[in-house]
């Protein structure tokens, strides 16, 4: 499989006053075409960020990106909409509030109206087409995280990031949107990266899984290697307390 | 196992609503001293809505059925009695810390209104004490801080310790980890039963995590859609649930595994 993203020696701090508080240290990452990379680690360890710094939603302080080789480095959120879109926790406020979910991903289409593929889409990810005509506000949190991987797929992007896009949903809505995403994944259509604090659900959808810790990456390899035989310490912390509470 | 143990609180067809919308339909549970409940459900079904409904939260209206805790009916009780019964009697520990607290007061200030407020002298030694099960490190410095200065899962820790500094014997909890990381999470469950176990608290846990139910409870209560579906040992409902919903919500809780 050839390598569709990657970031190499990622940095980017924020400053607060007079505070400068350091986000990613030199963090290196790859994506292969069809693969879904996991990343986690505790709040405040700086897998948002990277999400946000590889979407170019955040400019690096250093560092390089590339899309299939390609310097993208500085790229601005609509120049990196055309291969990649993000997906937030929050579906809901990603959309326009007085637009109407047709009108919404119609617009992230660039032009492109093809309403049978829209359709096609919606279908696919077990929506009633009746719900296009609401505008997001009469939407569940879960058609909306529905709405917006559709929006996503039909823009053409080729690589999905996804920041806890499942993290405000219920178990049940939840395993809804990972339906949607391990049927697209085993069809080959999915080359993602998956932010979550959840590494039981990170588990169950990523081949390979990356830990951070403090803005660095501290662990990555693949799925089985990862879980079965951890080596950094905080990954043998993550990995018991989801042991202590997984329901067999 | 429980069968002859001691009721602190009945719940006996129980039916509560918000102005516009009935969200509890007869509800009828037991809880037995010292044990923990765990009352798990997905967003909407009720849970926290019976909480309040047990501390006679005055935005939540009981339809029908009565709450009795120990020998008083709650339900029917007047707003200065039920004062009374929270806090000493009841405790109630919420989701959001930072609610719990002003912000920008010292520590130890808000803990000395806790005592005062309750009719009870300030006792700093007993403070320190929970702290230290709780694993906060120099107690004295944190009570000298103010909460806006403290992270999420240290002012959850101070939650918990308001609530026990003044011995409540039943504890209700409303998904008070939720917004912390699983590693804290875990820390903070465990140090909350280490407090129970010298205490001898009841508590009453609501949360939407199935896992954690798993760690801490002795019986788990169902929710769905108002009603209690099921209720059980811990065991039998994640080994053997009964009910449809159950077996949905058991099935759909992702699992640690390595494809």
């Amino acid at each position: 499989m050839d390598i569709i993203l990657e970031g190499k020696k990622l940095n980017k701090s924020f400053k607060t006053g007079e505070k400068k508080t350091q986000v990613l240290c030199d963090v290196d990452f790859f994506l292969k075409e069809g693969e879904v990379l996991g990343i986690v680690g505790e709040s405040g360890s700086g897998k948002s960020t990277l999400l946000r710094v590889a979407s170019g939603l955040e400019k690096p302080d250093s560092g390089e990106l590339l899309y299939k080789g390609r310097d993208y480095t500085g790229s601005s959120p609509r120049q990196t909409g055309e291969f990649l879109q993000i997906l937030f926790q929050d579906a809901e406020s990603s959309f326009d509030p007085r637009m109407t979910m047709e009108r919404s991903i119609m617009e992230a289409g660039r032009g492109k109206k093809d309403k049978e593929e829209l359709l096609k889409l919606v279908k696919m990810a077990g929506l009633d087409e009746e719900l296009l005509k609401r505008k997001p506000g009469k939407l569940s949190g879960g058609q909306c995280q529905r709405m917006a991987i559709v929006r996503a797929f039909y823009s053409g992007a080729e690589i999905l990031l996804c920041d806890e896009m499942t993290s405000a949903l219920d178990v049940s809505t939840q395993a809804q949107v990972m339906q949607i995403m391990q049927r697209l994944k085993k069809e080959g259509k999915l080359s993602a990266v998956f932010v979550s604090h959840d590494i039981a659900l990170v588990s169950e959808i990523c081949d390979r899984i990356m830990v951070m810790k403090d803005g660095r990456c501290v662990e990555e390899g693949e799925t089985p290697e990862v879980i079965g035989s951890p080596k950094d310490d905080h990954t043998k912390e993550l990995i018991e307390s989801a042991r202590k509470q997984s329901i067999g | 196992m429980v069968a002859d143990k001691e009721k602190i609180l009945k719940i006996s067809g129980l039916s509560a609503a918000y102005e516009d919308a009935n969200v509890i339909n007869s509800v009828s549970l037991d809880v037995y001293k010292g044990e923990v409940l765990c009352i798990v459900g997905e967003s909407g079904s009720g849970k926290s809505t019976l909480i309040k409904a047990i501390c006679a939260d005055n935005s939540v209206s009981v339809e029908e059925g009565s709450i009795t805790y120990k020998d008083k009916v709650v339900t029917d009780l007047k707003a200065r009695e039920v004062q009374k019964l929270l806090g000493c009697e009841i405790g109630l520990i919420q989701q959001n810390p930072w609610g719990a607290f002003n912000p920008i007061r010292r520590i130890d200030v808000q803990f000395k209104e806790t005592f005062r407020s309750h009719g009870k002298f300030f006792h700093a030694e007993r403070i320190k004490e929970i702290f230290e099960v709780l694993g906060l490190k120099d107690p004295d410095k944190i009570l000298k801080m103010r909460p806006y200065e403290l992270s999420g899962g240290m002012s959850q820790r101070i939650a918990i310790a308001a609530a026990f500094v003044l011995n409540p014997k039943l504890l209700l909890c409303d998904e008070i980890t939720s917004a912390l990381d699983v590693t804290i999470a875990m820390q903070v469950m465990q140090q909350l039963m280490e407090l129970k176990k010298q205490q001898e608290t009841t508590i009453i846990m609501v949360t939407h995590n199935l896992g954690l139910a798993k760690c801490i409870a002795d019986r788990i209560a169902i929710m769905y859609e108002g009603k209690i579906v099921e209720c059980a040992e811990a065991s039998d409902i994640l080994k053997d649930p009964q009910d449809e919903y159950t077996k949905r919500l058991i099935s759909d809780v992702p699992r640690l595994r390595a494809i």
